[in-house]
């Protein structure tokens, strides 16, 4: 009887002892006890893959790795380092400056592929790990890398888009991270019956770009090449089709690569055809001419008499050329690209009309084009004009503008008056395949269809009898103006440092293309007749290949 | 032994006879629930295995599905093509359409 009762008090101390410790476990020390069983895990949203207006990829993910050591788990270190660089191939030295002995963990090698990852593992070594992310790989190089930006890391550290499209949809793109609560065992298995919360994320939306990718390279290819022919120090080839206001190629030169961004100046980064301004010189200047006709204050076959300079104030307006040819009609003085007849159109259209006309194609506000970066050009207030300023502003002089701008304005003129908002985002694609469609968006009509007509057949008259004689295609109607702008330093022009661009569109009936090209102070010949225009029949010829454009 | 002695054995024994079935089907009920216990726990141990085992299979499959994608469009890109076609002597031998010479054109 007594053994029983001493059994008895062993089993009640026992079950006292333990209900004990389930009271202390569950009222003050539950959170470090749960934390051993029950996991949350961060479910990492994989970020939105960029596609060409053909669905074949501009970027795309890849997995990479870091290759880290556990120094104080590392046996040899010496023949280690040694057997690691016969792989890797990047230096003894490199990585021993990289290995300390002193420290726990430390990275050996970033970037590694797959390949690379395999090879190491099969040496076999203890002591070394990988850790594994996703970044971003670019099938086709750096063809549009202002335009598509590149991804970099926050200063937590995190992924984050800049410039470009990555910039511009870096929310949509990188998604919504989700969460996953389980209860694990010892080992690290999911106990089945226990909790199994799993808060569902989102992968980043899929971009349909509006780029087409052998229209990008080809746009790439000649911009390199017009620099170093004409020995330019930058330069930009935009193509838009100008009824939707899709960008279909824009490249600018020099660039950078976007899987290794960090190798380059921050000034490589900035998109030069949305965050630089310039004075656009002559190619302005149908602009006015189409402002001039819409308003009927000029007829296309109105003569004007170009007898010599015109004095404003204590300025005088002369012609490129210093020559003066007399009676000239509208069309002639697009074609001789006179200054002093864009004075005469710009007298005719009258002051309010300029600024009013300035507003309505858009100078002075952003386009809204869906790129990170795009500044907007400064606009004087009304308070601030003189009347040089309103002779001036005829022919591209005392204003500045963004290429982007002028592609948008110069829009309105080739699509029947049209104001319309470039893009370069033509769907959205969400992880369910539900496709989001960005409509082309139609802002006003500021010209009229007959303005439309007159002011691209006098811009195809300019090419056929312009000042130079170009490689113009046969059997096709292409439009457009040269533009040689001085660079203005410290308040002078300079006239060995030019601006020389060209916009032109094709074909003249029904454009399908509107293209600006741009170079920054050419060293072979300051006239954009000689370097921009030239470069621009390049490329509209390979756009009546490429787009199938049948001659008439 | 007398007449009420027997019939209270008798009593005895009826009443005793349910109270062994009871603890032997108690004791069946036990055993059961103790084998049941056993089997779900083997069970579910089982099952953590068999997801930890996909867990592992997916992680896999979408890197290697990540690699095959990174292959293929880098085999399909115009860098690559361009290259290729340079080694064939593709860009050589047929250049493209000219503009120039549309006779030329139509009648191909």
């Amino acid at each position: 009887m007594k053994r029983l009762f001493t059994l008895f008090v062993f089993f009640l101390f026992t079950v006292f002892a333990i209900l004990i410790k389930l009271f202390y476990i569950q009222a003050f020390s539950g959170d470090t006890y749960s934390g051993n069983y029950l996991r949350t895990t961060r479910i990492a949203p994989v970020r939105g893959i960029i596609f060409d207006r053909n669905k074949e990829p501009l970027v795309i993910n890849q997995s990479s790795y870091t290759l880290f050591a556990e120094p104080k788990n590392l046996e040899d270190s010496f023949n280690t380092l040694k057997e690691i660089d016969s792989i890797l191939n990047i230096g003894e030295a490199t990585l021993e400056g990289r290995f300390d002995k002193s420290k726990d963990w430390v990275a050996l090698a970033r970037n590694l592929e797959e390949d690379q990852k395999k090879k190491l593992e099969k040496l076999n070594i203890h002591g070394l790990g990988f850790d594994e992310y996703s970044k971003r790989y670019y099938p086709e190089a750096s063809i549009a890398a202002h335009l598509v930006g590149f991804v970099g890391k926050d200063e937590d550290g995190d992924d984050i888009g800049y410039f470009g499209v990555e910039g511009y949809y870096d929310k949509d793109l990188q998604g919504l991270p989700g969460l996953l609560k389980t209860e694990r065992d010892i080992l690290g298995r999911p106990i089945v019956i226990g909790t199994q919360n799993k808060l569902k994320g989102e992968n980043g939306r899929d971009f349909v770009l509006t780029i087409d990718k052998r229209t990008q390279k080809m746009a790439k290819e000649a911009i390199e090449k017009a620099i170093e022919v004409y020995k330019a120090q930058s330069g930009c080839i935009t193509i838009i089709e100008p009824n939707t206001g899709e960008i279909l190629a824009m490249d600018c030169a020099p660039d950078f690569d976007p899987s290794e961004y960090f190798k380059f100046n921050e000034s490589f980064f900035k998109n030069p055809v949305i965050s630089d301004v310039f004075e656009p010189g002559s190619i302005i200047k149908p602009l006015w001419v189409a402002a001039a006709l819409n308003e009927q204050k000029i007829k296309s076959y109105d003569m004007y008499d170009e007898k010599g300079p015109i004095n404003i104030g204590k300025y005088y307006i002369r012609t490129w050329d210093n020559k003066y040819h007399g009676d000239i009609s509208i069309t002639q003085i697009l074609q001789q690209s006179s200054n002093v007849g864009m004075v005469f159109v710009g007298d005719k259209l009258g002051e309010e009309n300029i600024k009013k006309y300035l507003k309505a194609y858009g100078f002075g506000e952003k386009t809204n084009i869906d790129l990170q970066g795009e500044v907007s050009s400064y606009l004087r207030k009304d308070s601030q004009w003189r009347p040089i300023d309103f002779a001036t502003v005829t022919f591209g002089q005392g204003i500045v503008v963004t290429q982007i701008q002028m592609l948008k304005a110069f829009s309105v003129l080739v699509n029947g008056g049209w104001v319309v908002e470039p893009h370069v985002v033509k769907e959205m694609v969400s992880e369910s395949g539900d496709a989001k469609k960005i409509a082309p968006k139609k802002e006003k009509r500021i010209l009229t269809e007959k303005t439309s007509r007159t002011i691209r057949q006098m811009l195809y008259e300019t090419v056929n009898h312009g000042e130079a004689k170009w490689n113009i295609p046969k059997g096709y109607k292409i439009g457009g103006k040269t533009g040689t702008a001085q660079i203005a330093i410290q308040g002078a022009y300079d006239a060995s440092k030019t601006n020389a661009s060209f916009i032109g569109f094709g074909p003249v009936d029904n454009p399908k293309f509107l293209v600006l090209v741009t170079l920054n102070q050419p060293q072979t010949s300051p006239w954009a007749s000689e370097t921009s225009a030239p470069v621009f029949f390049e490329v509209a010829r390979d756009l009546l290949v490429q787009y199938n454009i049948p001659p008439k | 032994m007398n007449y009420h002695q027997r019939s209270h054995r008798r009593v005895q024994q009826k009443k005793s006879i349910p109270m062994i079935f009871f603890k032997i089907g108690a004791a069946i009920v036990i055993l059961v629930f103790a084998i049941g216990n056993i089997t779900v726990f083997a069970k579910s141990v089982q099952l953590s295995d068999n997801i930890v085992t996909l867990e592992t299979d997916i992680q896999k499959v979408k890197k290697e599905n990540v690699e095959l994608e990174k292959k293929l469009y880098s085999q399909n890109s115009m860098e690559n093509l361009e290259i290729m076609a340079k080694q064939l002597g593709f860009l050589k031998q047929a250049g493209p359409i000219s503009l120039d010479d549309q006779h030329y054109a139509l009648a191909r």
